[in-house]
């Protein structure tokens, strides 16, 4: 039941710290949006940053679990990368409000949700160093490749989700692939891994 | 108390008299006031920096603030424009001549060194928008367009360059503003310089391929 109360308070901060900005967001307002209690808003966060930490803890999980789904299916590193893209940007054109939450405005939320956003950045580009595994002898990469295409993709998705273009997102599959496989297998390579991942994940969806 | 003074703590002048025209110390209180938002809000942040401090910064009366802007909005959409002109401007006189990779080099090291110089700047223009949220955010948005425009200015339509796309050139400019927020962030602003090689060979990978871009990032032409 208090489990319950609690995910739907979420739920509603989710959409409500997205449509009017985490800024200009009240508890107030929170509370009118989850028709409850100020005293039963209490009893589950001690403010509305601790209600932003939670919404956006429960955002990261599920989309980490759609990347880890997807990913698992794949044999090679290659298309693991395709699935687990291809999929997250499936999802965060199904979910705009949460991406707008776990990218845009935890952002705005404070030093705690600033570090809690780069450390999702920092996981997903360790998971792409695994791609060094297969880099043939004399390809050298700069250190700070994965966080540099991280950052790159994390402000494109920012820039479409605040611009109201998030229907667009999962398009930019064939693109985002690219930049991100390219550097460790070369164009033809990387081309190809995207080709045969484009069509059962991407057209006309 | 605070209403008779101007900017420098003398006696508000008359135009044209003492040999201090108006303009001049017009533009002296607007210089610092725009230096006093830029402080303030780099170090608090934006919803943070009060009218109050911003004034105290500059070291003018928060009337005179109200003489020249009706809001702390209006004042940060004002410094933030110049500083954008700014920018521009350097970038542009910077990388006229030679070939348009020698030019994207030469822009990025007139960028890095009006940033090193005032590492406030980077906070200010790269960081700070995005912590605000809202109608704020946008700028940074804008000061990432302006950027990737002088530095895409004058490449050549040539059939042998690559042509990324816009979502391509949006997600390398947003890559390269990361490089610079994390490297201030490190607190080593006035180092800022030393990113000349990483950021041209990273910007112009996508257009002239690696091995070109690696040259074009090393060579001092």
């Amino acid at each position: 039941m208090e489990e319950h109360q609690r995910a739907r308070v979420l739920d509603a901060a989710i959409t409500i710290f997205a449509e009017q900005g985490y800024p200009a967001t009240t508890v107030d307002d929170l509370v009118a949006a989850a028709k409850i209690g100020v005293g039963s808003f209490y009893g589950f966060f001690s403010g509305k940053e601790q209600c932003l930490l939670a919404a956006c803890e429960r955002i990261i999980d599920e989309a980490r679990s759609v990347v880890v789904a997807a990913a698992s299916e794949g044999t090679s590193w290659p298309d693991q990368v395709c699935l687990g893209l291809g999929r997250l940007l499936n999802w965060i054109g199904a979910e705009p409000l949460a991406a707008r939450v776990a990218l845009v405005e935890i952002q705005t939320g404070g030093a705690e949700a600033i570090a809690r956003y780069e450390e999702t950045l920092t996981t997903a580009a360790r998971a792409l160093e695994r791609g060094r595994e297969s880099l043939p002898r004399d390809r050298r990469l700069p250190d700070s490749l994965e966080e540099t295409t991280v950052n790159g993709i994390a402000w494109l998705l920012h820039r479409r989700l605040t611009m109201g273009e998030s229907e667009s997102i999962p398009q930019l599959f064939g693109e985002l692939g690219e930049m991100i496989l390219e550097p460790y297998l070369g164009e033809a390579r990387a081309t190809k891994a995207i080709a045969r991942h484009a069509p059962i994940e991407h057209r006309g969806s | 108390m605070q209403d008779t003074q101007s900017a420098d703590g003398l006696p508000r002048l008359p135009p044209g008299r003492h040999g201090l025209s108006r303009d001049f110390v017009v533009t002296n209180q607007r210089d610092r006031l725009t230096a006093g938002i830029i402080a303030t809000v780099a170090e608090r942040g934006y919803h943070e920096a009060t009218v109050s401090q911003i004034c105290a910064a500059a070291g003018v009366s928060r009337r005179t603030f109200y003489s020249y802007f009706s809001s702390k909005e209006e004042c940060y959409l004002q410094a933030f424009e110049r500083i954008g002109e700014h920018l521009a401007e350097a970038m542009a006189a910077a990388g006229s001549a030679g070939n348009w990779p020698g030019q994207v080099r030469q822009r990025l090291a007139a960028m890095l060194a009006i940033y090193a110089a005032n590492p406030d700047l980077v906070r200010f223009t790269l960081v700070v928008p995005l912590r605000a949220g809202g109608e704020i955010a946008v700028h940074q948005r804008t000061a990432l367009e302006h950027l990737l425009q002088s530095l895409t200015a004058g490449r050549p339509e040539d059939k042998s360059l690559r042509r990324p796309s816009a979502a391509i050139e949006h997600a390398l400019v947003g890559a390269l503003v990361g490089v610079i927020v994390r490297k201030v962030e490190a607190g080593e602003g006035e180092r800022l310089t030393d990113l000349v090689p990483e950021l041209t060979e990273m910007f112009l990978i996508p257009y002239i391929g690696r091995d070109n871009a690696v040259r074009a990032a090393r060579s001092n032409g």
